[in-house]
């Protein structure tokens, strides 16, 4: 899920920045100070989850997680995501700096919007197992799906000549999809289970 | 194994404040992402060789991260192989392709290159720690530098918290296949890892506001602005408007 350096146009990565500094600025305007150490415990959780392979098929993937980080984490997954990708950039080279606002992006507002549905869900009807299991399921797979959508979205506007290479970049992403979705159902469950209220409530803020 | 490294050394990149090595790297980058043509890339390409040569890096770490950087752009070139052999795929009469598929890889590997060198050199030559208190210096929000200080400071935790969890299912005779059971599993493993984690912020949190925590920690948010960082952050300046002036000049 991460555009390389260089990849990117000019305009494309300056306005990624641009939107991504709003969204920062309002993921720590949302922010109580005491959450402050409660983000950052699950932001180095969430960058020990981003190294997890998990075996799809004959292969393996890498586990992305947003859609949990969203419901979880609310607007704090900006400046959440934000940090984990800089250390990402900065460790391992995954993803870059110049194309870290993109990447935020594709990341975040899926996670954002599938979090806030999910909290939606919840808050009409005091649903059963299957209600709670249903809604984790949408959001983990939503999110990655959508964030595969703007994926190619990101490199078609940045050039055409990206169209292929956009569309099979999705493609993978579709198949990983389901995927996340299961294992941010199972969690979700499991969190309601031993914390009741917790995913349902809007997570830790 | 901790996976946060950096290296450590003693070249004259080494002593330069982080605040002037985070504010240098910082503005080369918008300079090499801003600046086209074959010009600026170039300028940007001989300053990144040259910062990695200040900065002493090791060899062979170099040759790894590039390798594996290049791989991924390799990655990228295959699927933009039938824009390189003019495929009807891609000149659809909607989309025009603003340039030919050769200069646009071209230039991906170029700047990915140089890029990544540029953060070798400048950043991944100081702790992660100092990192943080240098975006603090450079009055980015304080609780962004907050937020990256204290995940820094918790990864490698949770990173062995997670092998601790792993190892016991694997004592279970769990074995990871793609199938249901595997990511309820899974699932579960992870639930137990953000609880845990999730306790230990509740602790920390006690510990911080024991410590004076309102909201903010009075970090030192006044940057070590030695003659050598004053320098240095001028000189990457100027080279900035260089690559901007070649980048002109096209």
């Amino acid at each position: 899920m991460h555009i390389a350096e260089g990849v990117l146009s000019p305009a494309v990565a300056a306005s990624g920045w641009l939107a991504s500094a709003a969204g920062i600025y309002w993921g720590l305007r949302c922010m109580e100070p005491e959450a402050i150490p409660r983000t950052a415990m699950m932001t180095a959780a969430f960058f020990t989850a981003s190294l997890i392979q998990v075996p799809i098929g004959p292969g393996h993937t890498h586990l992305v997680l947003s859609g949990l980080a969203g419901i979880l984490l609310g607007p704090a997954t900006f400046p959440s995501l934000a940090v984990a990708l800089f250390l990402q950039a900065l460790l391992f080279q995954f993803g870059g700096l110049s194309s870290l606002g993109v990447n935020l992006l594709i990341m975040a507002v899926p996670a954002v919007v599938f979090g806030f549905l999910f909290q939606g869900g919840m808050r009409r009807r005091s649903g059963g197992r299957g209600r709670l299991w249903g809604f984790a399921f949408m959001a983990g797979m939503g999110s990655v799906w959508l964030s595969a959508l703007m994926q190619a979205g990101a490199l078609l506007a940045s050039d055409p000549t990206f169209r292929v290479a956009g569309m099979t970049l999705a493609a993978i992403h579709a198949v990983s999809g389901p995927v996340e979705g299961l294992i941010t159902a199972f969690t979700v469950t499991f969190l309601e289970e031993l914390r009741p209220g917790l995913a349902k409530r809007g997570g830790i803020r | 194994m901790s996976c946060l490294t950096w290296i450590p050394g003693r070249s004259w990149i080494h002593r330069v404040t982080p605040e002037a090595r985070l504010f240098s790297a910082l503005v080369l980058m918008v300079a090499l992402t801003i600046a086209e043509g074959p010009w600026a890339a170039m300028g940007g390409g001989v300053l990144a060789v040259v910062l990695v040569g200040l900065a002493r890096l090791p060899l062979r770490l170099l040759g790894h991260v590039l390798i594996r950087l290049n791989l991924v752009l390799g990655f990228m070139a295959l699927l933009l192989l039938p824009a390189l052999c003019g495929s009807s795929l891609v000149e659809s009469p909607a989309v025009r392709p603003s340039g030919n598929g050769f200069s646009l890889l071209g230039r991906m590997v170029w700047k990915g290159n140089a890029m990544v060198m540029l953060y070798l050199a400048l950043l991944a030559t100081m702790d992660p720690m100092a990192l943080g208190l240098a975006m603090r210096a450079l009055r980015l929000p304080s609780r962004l530098a907050l937020l990256y200080l204290l995940t820094v400071r918790y990864v490698d935790l949770l990173h062995h918290e997670w092998e601790r969890i792993r190892r016991a299912m694997g004592v279970r005779g769990f074995r990871a296949r793609a199938d249901r059971r595997t990511f309820r599993l899974y699932g579960h493993a992870l639930g137990r890892l953000f609880l845990r984690s999730l306790e230990r912020a509740e602790r920390i949190v006690w510990a911080m506001k024991c410590r004076g925590f309102k909201g903010h920690y009075p970090l030192s948010s006044r940057g070590r602005w030695t003659t050598d960082s004053i320098l240095f952050a001028v000189g990457s300046c100027l080279a900035a408007v260089l690559i901007f002036a070649l980048a002109w000049i096209r």
